[in-house]
């Protein structure tokens, strides 16, 4: 007889998606998808409260026409966010149930509805949590057994907050998350596993991830059972939801022109109408035209419209033209000619449309789509795997497998000027671990402060700030002479930690990121990608401005200290006069023109200078001029300073 | 040399141009921290760097002291670096290019080049 104690326990993979969710388990060598209670294999992220009880999954989801104010759902679109962020507010007008701020400085949007009389706030975790404890509870009635591990996905463009949270949510239903994985990258796991390439050759493919609510694009290279994501690009919202609202705004404006009635303040209805729209979206996948009909919709009138696919695609294409700029920039960040892709896979309930499959399909010059995975259960299905990865349970074949995902955005710290220095880059591998030496730039400075942010642009004010931290007592000393060394990690769930560590003294001091709260957005994120492509022609002119000033700058301060340390037998009063007089012009020059000078500007200033230095020096002290550059990378340094405090 | 080893090989003068896939350090010798020869094809670097990380990498070290997985994961970087060095053909051709002159500069002056310490994982494979 077995001991009680030796209970088997799994480790699960759960797809928390917007709209729907999904689990599975790696069993006896292979991944099962696991039906609900329902029989069916995908769950709809729904909690809802009625009169007597919780209803979670199909159940909430059947009953949101009856009960649309306490039917919760897109719990995923609030998660890690902030109740003040443009995508909450816009997100909440479509919402039927109410949304409110917690009223604290991290401004949490909480989730207010009512349930036997009384108003009952959540956090959006918890009700991620629910859904994931409906997961669980479905992966235990299956198995037979208690499940404690899990791996969640979320989507490959997630900032820390929001998988932060997410992983909250796993903890808050009672399960250990391994490892929170991005989805396309486990989509791309369930890919490789059906073909089981033994290939020795790698192969290339990019995976086009779009759901209910979120978009992704990953390019990985497969070789022999090691998946290595080369670059990650997406969109955090943009999804299913999207179209059907684009239908659900067509068909009130078409009820609006019939009836001259407004059927947007009549939740019910709207939520009623909200639900033949998605049916009927799913339906213009196969058919060309359908029919949306709404009995007694508003104030006794019937609702009937036709809606064509060409219509449909028409409201839509927009969202389908903007879904192929992440894949445009996916293909650039991962250096690889569009012709190394071997294979695109299609995953998500949205990659179904015609026109998404038509368009990407033109983007790769008519190259065919990969459809053999299934689009609903891929991401849970490569969560599986990797929950078997992670565990050290499961097969040979699975114990060989590797999984090389990627930081999805640039990390660095403030530099003079307010610039942003990156230590890590977007699309590095994961764990990373990067160190720089920065120095002082003031004179006898004893503290630097380290600003941390994230994002592509070259100020740190256009960047996402994620926390600051100071290292006291280094020993007074000139400017550009301490040596601080910054560095920056990141583990394997994407958490980072950065320290400083001053390089006499031996003084550190060091910050993690990973629990602060209220960052960044992903509208944020999208934003300032987008804004990084609109704007880069712009960050380069002013980062090489400030460079040059700053060079410039450095030059000043050698140059007078080669006057002072010149011989004074050696140099003439009225050359050393005039010399002294050269460098108070351009001081002034620079205090006042300097402001609006460019990079031309400023190089031609520090050209003058080098000329007039060499001319008066270049007889007697021939020397000086080497003993100036003499150390090249002290100066270099210094133009990285830290911010002073 | 590396031309008839390597089809895939096509040098250059954009490439010693063109900028870094990472600061590399020159003297530290990555093709052993890869553990493969140096005139061997992209192909092999990738397939090095795979199998390595097969032994290295964080999810690989369950159930090992937090020593050992600190050690391991310090390799894992070193692994990773060599990788993106010696990965780009234009990073690991200005490499090659800077090694060769050091070496250079040893037989002709005497001077040894600076040599760092660094993971050896040539028999690893």
């Amino acid at each position: 007889m077995q001991p009680a104690s030796e209970e088997k326990s799994y480790a699960v993979g759960i797809d928390l998606g917007t709209t729907y969710s999904c689990v599975g388990v790696y069993k006896d060598g292979e991944v099962q998808i696991i039906a609900n209670d329902q029989g069916n294999r995908t769950t709809p992220s729904y909690v809802a409260w009625t009169e007597q009880e919780r209803l979670l999954g199909d159940a909430a989801k059947n009953q949101v026409a009856s009960n649309p104010t306490n039917t919760v759902f897109d719990a995923k679109r609030l998660i890690g966010r902030r109740f003040d962020d443009p995508i909450v507010q816009a997100d909440l007008k479509l919402w039927p149930f109410k949304v409110v701020s917690d009223g604290t400085k991290d401004d949490k949007p909480l989730i207010e509805i009512f349930y036997q009389g009384v108003a009952k706030k959540f956090h959006p975790e918890e009700i991620s949590s629910m859904i994931l404890t409906k997961m669980k509870q479905t992966a235990e009635a299956y198995l037979g057994h208690r499940v404690r591990e899990a791996v969640i996905t979320v989507p490959a463009y997630f900032n820390d907050a929001q998988r932060q949270a997410t992983k909250d949510a796993g903890e808050i239903a009672g399960l250990r998350v391994l490892r929170i994985v991005n989805e396309p990258t486990a989509a791309a796991i369930a890919y490789g596993l059906d073909k089981s390439t033994s290939a020795q050759k790698e192969t290339h493919i990019l995976v086009f991830d779009m759901g209910g609510g979120t978009f992704d694009v990953s390019v990985l290279a497969i070789q022999e059972s090691v998946f290595e994501v080369k670059a990650t690009a997406g969109d955090p919202h943009l999804g299913g939801e999207d179209f059907d609202n684009r239908i659900l705004s067509h068909c009130i404006a078409d009820f609006r022109r019939k009836y001259q009635s407004d059927p947007t303040r009549n939740q019910r209805a709207v939520r009623r109408l909200r639900t033949q729209c998605e049916r009927a979206k799913r339906l213009l996948s196969t058919q060309t035209s359908v029919t949306i009909e709404v009995d007694s919709l508003h104030e006794g009138n019937d609702f009937s419209i036709r809606l064509s696919r060409a219509k449909f695609e028409e409201l839509c294409l927009d969202y389908f033209k903007k879904a192929m700029e992440p894949v445009e920039q996916c293909l650039k960040d991962s250096n690889l000619p569009q012709k190394a892709i071997s294979d695109i896979v299609m995953v998500g309930g949205s990659t179904r449309i015609p026109k998404v499959q038509e368009l990407i399909k033109a983007f790769f010059h008519g190259k065919e789509l990969c459809k053999s995975i299934n689009p609903d259960e891929a991401v849970a299905y490569g969560a599986a795997v990797q929950a078997a990865i992670v565990s050290g349970h499961g097969s040979e074949e699975v114990q060989n497998m590797l999984l090389l995902d990627v930081a999805p955005l640039s990390l660095g710290i403030e530099t003079a000027g307010g610039m942003m220095q990156v230590l890590i880059e977007r699309n590095s591998t994961v764990s990373t671990s990067k160190s720089q030496d920065f120095t002082t730039f003031e004179d006898y400075q004893d503290h630097v402060d380290i600003s941390v942010y994230e994002g592509e642009r070259a100020m740190v004010k256009d960047n996402n700030f994620l926390g600051k931290f100071t290292l006291k007592d280094i020993p007074k000393s000139l400017r550009g002479v301490p040596k601080i060394q910054v560095t920056f990690t990141i583990d394997t769930n994407g958490i980072l930690q950065v320290s400083a560590e001053d390089a006499k003294s031996n003084k550190k001091s060091e910050i993690q990121i990973a629990n602060e709260k209220g960052r960044l957005t992903q509208n944020d994120i999208q934003k300032m990608l987008q804004e990084a492509e609109k704007y880069k022609g712009e960050d380069e002119i002013s980062k090489g401005d400030m460079l040059a000033k700053e060079e410039l700058k450095v030059y000043f301060q050698r140059f007078d200290k080669g006057i002072q340390d010149l011989d004074a037998s050696k140099l003439q009063e009225q050359d050393r006069e005039r010399l002294e007089k050269k460098l108070a012009d351009a001081y002034h020059w620079l205090e006042h023109d300097g402001l609006k000078a460019g990079k031309p500007e400023f190089e031609a200033k520090q050209k003058e200078l080098q000329a007039v230095m060499n001319t008066e020096t270049w007889t007697f002290a021939g020397h000086l001029h080497s003993a100036l550059y003499r150390n090249d990378w002290e100066w270099r340094a210094a133009l990285l300073v830290c911010r002073e405090f | 040399k590396r031309a008839a080893l390597d089809q895939a090989f096509t040098p250059d003068e954009v490439d010693f141009s063109a900028s870094k896939a990472f600061d590399y350090d020159r003297s530290v010798n990555y093709y052993e921290v890869l553990g493969i020869d140096e005139y061997e094809p992209l192909d092999e670097v990738n397939r090095a760097y795979k199998r390595l990380s097969l032994v290295y990498h964080p999810d690989k070290t369950k159930g090992m002291s937090s020593q050992q997985q600190q050690d391991y994961e310090t390799i894992f970087i070193s692994v990773k670096n060599a990788h993106l060095v010696l990965g780009d053909q234009a990073t690991r051709r200005q490499y090659d290019k800077d090694r060769d002159h050091d070496r250079a500069k040893e037989l002709v002056s005497g001077v040894k080049a600076q040599k760092s310490q660094h993971v050896d994982l040539t028999e690893v494979l």
